[in-house]
């Protein structure tokens, strides 16, 4: 079965602002084998980011188990991925309309992804990332975010809905998925390559914990260290999957 | 059976997130005495700031390129940690079009550096200062410049800021500016306020996050 933690911190920056995480991520098991994960990271000055980030989340993983109600092949997985970015794109932009706000207001990234032990497919928009841990070392889950600057991004309410789709037909034995605020930590900017001796030890600690919501305890004091913060001022998000035998 | 703990996870090293700024700076005759030394105090006045700021400092990366008769390369790039002020002298005409084209050529360059050692950077700026308008230089040459600084700022490769002074040509420098950022004045010669607001606003870009609007705090040293 999969065990799953997450935790989301909030940055040195909106810390100083008194301005609430803008992180949000939710996780669902579809079955013992089957699990879905939703990270969004609301945009930096948008007045509903942190609401834009809980709803994108929450949309994607209802819109993907309505889906999966009925049988959805392996290879239908990148398609129900990007419905589900898709979903949360018209949630978003529904809601500003309702509620008069311009959409920007409500711009968050998001990444949302699929695993069992047979594949992991992933769709993203956006910035973050996620790696997967498959005989015996971690690999990058998708391609290095290609926005060209360090402070713009693709958002799910940009004028057009630009995702990259990923999809692995590997057992894996557990992921991670994490927001842009753990980017330069976590990962070898140059090639996008999974810093081992970060995820290693997550990924060991993650099979050995007992309890899930100890876990995701102990993975939110580890974010909230002052040791991430010289290196980033933003929310950072987390959510670690691991598959255990018992 | 010892609990399990996170005390053995190891951070990636990676170059810190670069901020680019050009400084691109009239030292025509017409610049010299009271506003060329006004103008070294703001370059020293710029580095003083942004130090203040430990991640400024070592993100905010500065190159200067003054214009008189030709343009020089005074400074190529350097994070504002490791930059010492020169001591511009003021001399020659205004051939403006030569500063803004070895300006976006050093642009081009360093995010091609960038882009091979895994660095990441914000969108670079591109700042002028002059106290008059181009002169000397053939018509074509300042023509060419204009219109690929245009071009560069449409598809956001550069945010491009004019500052003149009061004697400057403001008609013309608008030729050079896009309409969301138009050029300002100075009041009299206050380079020091103005490289102290500019300090702040690159303090603001190096902690700005993506969908971050960077509000540039109000600028005082502008004339109404």
């Amino acid at each position: 079965m999969w065990r799953t933690f997450g935790a989301s911190v909030v940055g040195l920056s909106h810390q100083a602002s008194s301005t609430p995480c803008q992180d949000a991520y939710a996780i669902w098991k579809l079955s013992p084998d089957e699990i879905l994960v939703a990270v969004a990271d609301g945009a930096g000055s948008a007045s509903q980011a942190a609401r834009a980030a809980r709803l994108a989340v929450d949309e994607a993983i209802g819109y993907c188990r309505s889906a999966f109600e009925s049988a959805v092949e392996i290879d239908d997985w990148p398609a129900v991925l990007n419905a589900a970015l898709a979903a949360a794109r018209t949630l978003l932009v529904a809601t500003a309309e309702i509620e008069n706000i311009e959409s920007r207001e409500f711009a968050s990234t998001l990444q949302v992804m699929i695993a069992s032990r047979e594949a992991c497919a992933m769709a993203r928009v956006g910035d973050g990332g996620g790696v997967m841990h498959a005989a015996g070392r971690v690999s990058a889950l998708g391609d290095k975010p290609d926005n060209q600057y360090v402070n713009e991004t693709d958002f799910l309410t940009s004028a057009s809905l630009r995702s990259h789709t990923t999809f692995s037909r590997i057992a894996i034995d557990g992921v991670a998925i994490f927001t842009d605020g753990l980017q330069p930590v976590a990962m070898r900017l140059v090639d996008w390559e999974p810093h081992e001796p970060f995820f290693m030890p997550i990924l060991s600690f993650a099979r050995s914990v007992f309890s899930e919501t100890d876990g995701s305890a102990a993975l939110s004091r580890l974010l909230a260290q002052p040791s991430f913060d010289s290196r980033t001022d933003d929310d950072r998000t987390l959510v670690v999957a691991v598959w255990t035998d018992d | 059976m010892s609990e399990p703990t996170l005390d053995n996870v190891e951070f990636a090293e990676n170059p810190d997130p670069r901020c680019p700024c050009i400084l691109l700076l009239d030292v025509s005759s017409s610049m010299a005495g009271a506003p060329i030394d006004a103008l070294n105090d703001g370059l020293r006045a710029f580095q003083a700031e942004v130090s203040k700021d430990a991640i400024a400092a070592r993100r905010v990366e500065v190159a200067i390129i003054s214009f008189g008769t030709g343009a020089t390369l005074v400074q190529d790039f350097v994070t504002v940690d490791q930059f010492t002020p020169p001591t511009l002298v003021a001399n020659g005409q205004t051939h403006m079009g030569k500063g803004i084209e070895m300006s976006l050529d050093l642009l081009a360059q360093r995010k091609a550096t960038y882009q091979s050692n895994g660095v990441a950077y914000y969108r670079p700026w591109v700042f002028l200062i002059t106290d008059g308008s181009p002169y000397g230089e053939m018509d074509s040459v300042v023509d060419a410049a204009r219109s690929r600084l245009q071009t560069e700022q449409q598809n956001r490769k550069v945010a491009f800021f004019a500052v003149g002074t009061e004697s400057a040509n403001f008609q013309k420098l608008s030729t050079f500016t896009v309409p969301e950022r138009p050029p300002l004045q100075l009041k009299g010669v206050q380079f020091v306020e103005l490289f102290v607001w500019l300090s702040r606003s690159q303090q603001a870009v190096a902690h700005s996050r993506p969908g971050d609007q960077v509000p540039l705090p109000p600028a005082g040293w502008t004339a109404v």
